[in-house]
């Protein structure tokens, strides 16, 4: 079991009746970049300013290294924290060029060992070139670089990333997240990334926290999440899923395109909701199938197809770029999962 | 160790509810202590004086309260009309002069109200020298439209008063993309029809803020409308106060007075709308400048120039020929010697003073009103800003009455505490002229202050308080450079305002602290304009450089202005 | 940098004037130093120069703090017996009477002044000494008006005038004492009766004595109500100036005269040196007919029956003035004011 930086218990945050944190109980684990995944609104950024300090939990402890944090009688202001925070919008300092941004926590150093450290960090971020210039004469992933070198110059315990690759675009959103985790591993600094774009969190995280209406709806490697979602609303967040109802057989879950193999010791006669994704369906063209193609999206080397089955539920499957059908064409579709899949009571929303 | 860490937090803990407690107390003491002049004044009301009342409705009221409506609109529709439409000529269109115009027409806001009253009136005037040579000319029946008069009242103010809306619609105008602009063109529409569609109403915030305080202004004037023999509501209340020697109706006419201001403000609020919390944008590329030809080049250049002479080169020009002519008479020469360099020095010291202590204490409340945004602490920066809506002589007499209330506390609880009588302390000393110029001038400081704090978004805070840095820290190293722009252009409006501030400064003024607002008045009062001239021009040169500072500022607060 | 430090130096520069004055607001009442400070509504006429002839004679610094009258009148209720000034110094008997009757001002025994200024031109009880006159009266172009139709106040109200008169606005003070004095003269029904009729006849309002009588030269009107000494200082600049003034009301009660005067506050620390001030003012030296008195700086008549006037208001020919008491000016400038409100003077 690695060692813990940061623990937070029981945390409970509401404005008015709005929770923005619910019971949330979670560790991050030295040198970890945990992602917190989670819809607009559902508290990951407060969750973020919570374990900054700039705000105050309503209840529950934070604890870093052992050391409390916050709890009932306890209450360290975000400056003697050691926890830095990268913001969406890069919360650059105008006024000050890159150096001067990056020296900005670091004052109570001598100033050969503060420009050694300056230099270090932007030497990180591959910026050493652009330390005499001021942020509005830098790109907006400059930008982003800047201010992540300048929340680990202080070498705090732990980074708080909040969306910080939302204001860019999608091909350098990608390149800077995977250097952002590069240079993070290579600092043995533990983080947590905020964002709600799922792909994001499948590709950076070495673990993922699921958050809805502030509640942590499930911490886990990003494959596990995948495999086994712990609710409907996970399993909807992280990766494309789609649902079909079925009922228990003596031989598996029976569905509208085939009998899972699977029971998993349910009383015959339930009714369930199955997740099911594009790779588990397969589809073959005929006149007389029950599926309808209703689009076809084109990715390169797959074509995904949205599929009407004959119950009016709409599933994905995904096709090898050779098979191009037409929109209307009749189709056979099938279950082949290969696979466990998940389940869930039917039509029961949450857990 | 560990009870050593639990106590550094419990401290911690408690210096941040003490730095809480701090911010939010320390914005509503501050606007109590701007706020209670008015209140002291508000609460004579109680005891109404219905005599004089019933008179001032049979005979002068109405009229008051009609040609303060007529001023207003009037100033309205000449400042709107001037200001956007010069700084849409100087912001989209190149001509001749163009450069120098972008800057020259703001120099009139160093022209005070009743300094270009007077001067207008020395030379449109019957016995003036226009009028004059027009009878040598075209015989003595020719004569101009009688400039004593309401009409020459809203001319001479909206001359000078154009500058505000000019100043916030060129900034405005700047601020504006050309890629929406451009998008428009594209939709078919011409320059001038985008400019009414869409460059307006986009810098409608501006628009009205610039008319706003061109109105608040022209409402509290009481010495140009009264060389105008145009009586308005504030002229009213001197007239009231000094004339029939009754303070209480004066106090009760500036209750009514209140409620014309208070429109205003409302009226100002509800146009800004949502806009009132602008993001600045992204860098973004200006309006491209057009090139005039032909005529219309030349017709932009003579409008520039009309406006430029007629608001700032013909007072400018009338008042060196007037000092020149008072310097040369030995008698008052050497009289201005003696005096001059006096009330240069008195004038700059106590404008400089007002201005440091106005946006300083604009600071804590911009401060205060991020750091804790409830609705008490707002409301009182609302109220504390208010003194701009009010005359000077209105705000003087609060201000009288609050300080010998705290001057008798303070001599009761000295002769009772240590038996020494201290005398009167705060009144009739420099004290209370300050306090005064601090009321009346909190929202020219606080709005300057206010809008460059937008600048430092609270992430930036955040940030900073992630990194180490202590409030106090955050506070000196990325508020005040981000801030200090801001809080020169708010300082620099304040001296101007005090400068030419009057009627305050007539009743608080202490011993031998005389101003060269006052010297201008009393002497112009007289009609000895030739030695009104000297001091008007000092105050006008004077108040150029916070002009110009104010140009350079604007310059920089634009985005790209300053390559 | 250079800039900050440029706006810097005044600030300290003034923190050393502002202490000064703190200290001696603060101390002014017990210091005994040779000082008089003064309240003045007297802002013209080379006043600076009068005092330093003073101090050059006396030892005694006059410190003065110049304002508008009723602000200053203002202040003084405010101050109370805690005030700084040991004078009250105004250009108005109305203003004086006021500051009198609210306690400002105090008694004053001098022989000195007794005999240097006749009685009519005390308050009964020596509260306030006029120091110069000023006649209010009618201004004219001879040859475009017969001076026998304009000999008196109440003449300006026949028809004939319509469209012809150059007046001063109520606000002004003056005005204010002149409408005083009609109310004085005939009680307030018959005084509203003239100054209806001065309305009726569509007078332009001009806030200045000099533009009046400019107005009057160039054709704009022609007959005006002003001080005798504004076209004193108009045929100073020019002896062409072509307007001519006309003793009112000779025949009569006579002309409106009114003055500009002194008292010594209830409260002076430095009363001595006040009454010592007040004295030189009204001797010789301070009564001059000539550029270095009071009266003669300004071209005003001097109370002290000793002292001649200038050559140039000498030569608009003696007069008589109405007698009504310098008290009687205060009492009805209120009513004076609401009078023409209810007129529709401006």
């Amino acid at each position: 079991m690695a060692e813990t930086i940061l623990s937070l218990s029981g945390i409970e945050k509401h404005y008015g009746n709005i929770p923005a944190a619910v019971d949330v109980t979670l560790d991050v684990r030295v040198g970890e970049l945990l992602v917190l995944l989670g819809p607009s609104g559902c508290g990951k950024s407060t969750l973020l300013r919570l374990i900054s300090g700039l705000e105050t939990p309503d209840q529950g402890t934070i604890s870093s290294n052992g050391r409390v944090l916050s709890d009932a009688s306890t209450l360290v202001p975000p400056e003697e924290r050691k926890i830095s925070l990268v913001f969406q919008d890069n919360a650059l300092f105008p006024h000050m060029t890159v150096c001067d941004n990056v020296a900005f926590g670091l004052p109570k150093h001598k100033a050969g060992a503060r420009t050694r450290r300056v230099g270090e960090v932007l030497d990180m971020v591959r910026l050493a070139d652009v330390a005499g210039r001021y942020p509005h004469e830098l790109s907006g992933g400059q930008q982003q670089r800047v201010a992540l070198a300048r929340a680990l110059a202080p070498q705090p315990a732990l980074v708080l990333l909040d969306e910080p690759f939302s204001d860019l675009d999608r091909t350098l959103r990608i390149a800077l997240r995977d250097e952002v985790r590069e240079v993070l591993k290579a600092n043995g600094t533990s983080a947590i990334l905020v964002t709600h774009d799922q792909e994001e969190a499948l590709a950076v995280g070495d673990r993922v926290a699921v958050q809805n209406a502030g509640r942590i709806e499930q911490i886990g490697a990003p494959e596990d999440l995948f495999k086994t979602p712990a609710s409907r609303f996970v399993a909807e967040f992280v990766g494309e899923t789609d649902f079909i109802t079925g009922e228990v057989t003596p031989t598996g879950i029976r569905t509208e395109i085939g009998t899972l193999d699977q029971t998993d010791g349910m009383p015959v006669g339930t009714a369930v909701d199955i997740a099911i994704r594009a790779d588990d369906v397969a589809i073959t063209p005929d006149p007389n199938g029950p599926g309808t193609v209703v689009s076809r999206t084109f990715t390169g080397m797959q074509n995904v197809y949205r599929v009407r089955l004959a119950s009016g539920a709409i599933v994905r499957s995904l096709q090898p770029h050779t098979l191009v059908l037409t929109e209307g064409t009749h189709v056979q579709v099938r279950a082949a999962p290969g696979h466990h899949l998940a389940w869930f009571p039917a039509g029961a929303y949450g857990n | 160790m560990e009870l050593s860490s639990s106590l550094s937090t419990v401290r911690a803990r408690r210096a941040t509810a003490a730095r809480r407690l701090l911010w939010s107390t320390l914005p509503v003491m501050v606007a109590a202590m701007v706020v209670v002049p008015m209140v002291l004044l508000v609460a004579r009301l109680l005891h109404p004086t219905g005599e004089v009342w019933a008179q001032l409705w049979g005979t002068i009221l109405p009229e008051m309260i009609r040609n303060t409506l007529l001023l207003m609109l009037g100033v309205a529709v000449i400042t709107l009309a001037l200001g956007s439409g010069l700084a849409w000529l100087v912001t989209a269109y190149r001509f001749p002069g163009s450069r120098i115009f972008d800057w020259a027409l703001i120099l009139p806001l160093a022209v005070p109200t009743y300094v270009m009253g007077f001067v207008y009136m020395a030379t449109f005037d019957f016995a003036g020298p226009v009028q004059t040579t027009l009878r040598a000319w075209f015989g003595a029946d020719i004569a101009l439209p009688n400039i004593r008069s309401g009409g020459g009242a809203i001319l001479v103010m909206g001359l000078t008063l154009y500058p505000y809306v000019y100043f916030l619609a060129r900034a405005a105008f700047r601020e504006q993309s050309s890629s929406t602009f451009d998008a428009a063109r594209a939709m078919g529409y011409t320059r001038l029809q985008t400019f009414f569609r869409l460059v307006l109403p986009l810098a409608r915030p501006s628009l009205v803020a610039g008319v706003t305080l061109a109105l608040l202004e022209a409402m509290t004037d009481f010495a140009t409308v009264r060389f105008f023999n145009f009586r308005t509501m504030s002229e009213g209340i001197v007239h009231v106060w000094q004339g029939m020697m009754n303070r209480d109706a004066a106090i009760e006419l500036s209750a009514l007075f209140l409620f014309f201001a208070l429109t205003i403000v409302i009226v100002e609020r509800l146009l800004r709308g949502r806009a009132r919390y602008y993001q600045p944008g992204r860098r973004t590329r200006q309006i491209t400048r057009v090139t005039l030809v032909g005529w219309r080049k030349w017709a932009a250049t003579a409008t520039c120039t009309a406006i430029f002479g007629a608001a700032f080169l013909l007072p400018a020009a009338r008042l060196v020929s007037w000092t020149v002519g008072d310097l040369s008479n030995v008698a008052t020469a050497n009289v201005l010697k003696t005096v001059y360099l006096g009330y240069v020095v008195r004038t700059f010291a106590l404008a400089a003073t007002a201005a440091v202590i106005a946006v300083l204490i604009a600071l804590i409340l911009a401060q205060g009103t991020r750091m804790n945004t409830g609705r008490f602490g707002r409301a009182a920066t609302r109220l504390a800003t208010m003194g701009y809506a009010l005359p000077g002589a209105v705000i003087a007499a609060g201000v009288l009455i609050t300080v010998a209330i705290i001057d008798r506390t303070v001599m009761s609880a000295s002769e009772s505490l240590f038996g020494i009588n201290p005398g009167l302390l705060l009144t009739g000393s420099i004290v209370g002229l300050l306090y005064a110029y601090v009321v009346r001038f909190m929202a020219v400081a606080y709005n300057s202050v206010e809008s460059s704090m937008v600048k430092v978004t609270p992430n930036m805070e955040e940030a900073a308080r992630t990194l180490g840095a202590t409030p106090g820290r955050v506070m000196w190293r990325v508020h005040l450079p981000l801030i200090k722009v801001g809080m020169a252009a708010g300082a620099a409006l304040v001296f101007v305002d005090v400068m030419k501030e009057l009627p305050a400064t007539i009743l608080l003024a202490p011993f031998g602290m005389e101003t060269l607002s006052m010297w201008t008045y009393m002497l112009a009062a007289e009609s000895l304009w030739e030695s009104a001239a000297l001091p008007s021009l000092t105050i006008v040169i004077v108040g150029l450089i916070p002009v110009m500072l104010l140009m350079r500022v604007g310059r920089m607060a634009t985005p790209g202005g300053n390559q | 940098m250079n800039r900050s430090i440029a706006y810097l130096r005044p600030a300290c520069r003034y923190r050393a004037v502002s202490l000064a004055v703190f200290l001696t607001v603060a101390c002014g009442g017990a210091a005994d130093s040779p000082v008089v400070n003064i309240y003045s509504t007297r802002h013209y006429g080379a006043m600076e120069l009068m005092y330093a002839g003073f101090t050059a004679e006396t030892g005694i610094e006059v410190r003065v703090s110049h304002g508008n009258m009723h602000a200053l009148l203002e202040r003084l209720r405010a101050e109370g017996e805690h005030t700084v000034a040991d004078a009250f110094l105004a250009v108005d008997a109305g203003g004086l009477w006021l500051a009198a009757n609210d306690g400002l001002l105090q008694s004053v025994e001098s022989a000195v002044l007794e005999q240097n200024i006749p009685e009519n031109l005390r308050d009964p009880e020596n509260r306030f000494f006029a120091l110069s006159q000023r006649v209010r009266s009618i201004a004219y172009v001879p040859g475009r008006v017969d001076p026998s139709e304009i000999s008196t106040y109440e003449a300006l109200t026949d028809r004939k005038w319509r469209g012809r008169l150059c007046l001063r606005p109520s606000t002004n003070v003056y005005t204010q004492s002149l409408v005083a004095s009609l109310i004085a003269a005939h009680g307030e029904a018959r005084a509203e009766e003239i100054v209806r009729g001065w309305v009726a006849n569509e007078p332009e309002y001009i806030d200045s004595d000099t533009r009046i009588l400019e107005t009057i030269a160039a054709g704009g009107c022609d007959a005006g109500i002003t001080n005798h000494y504004y076209l004193g200082r108009l045929l100073k600049a020019n002896p062409d100036f072509p307007v001519k003034m006309l003793w009112a009301n000779q025949d009569g009660r006579g002309v409106h005269r009114n003055v500009s005067g002194i008292g010594v506050t209830a409260a002076a620390a430095h009363r001595e040196n006040a009454i010592k001030l007040i004295e030189w003012l009204s001797g010789p030296a301070g009564q001059a007919g000539d550029d270095s008195g009071l009266p003669g700086s300004n071209l005003e008549f001097p109370v002290n029956p000793d002292v001649d006037p200038h050559p140039i208001i000498a030569a608009f020919g003696p007069w008589t003035a109405d007698p009504m008491p310098l008290a009687e000016y205060g009492r009805y400038q209120a009513d004076a004011v609401k009078l023409m409100e209810r007129a529709g003077y401006r």
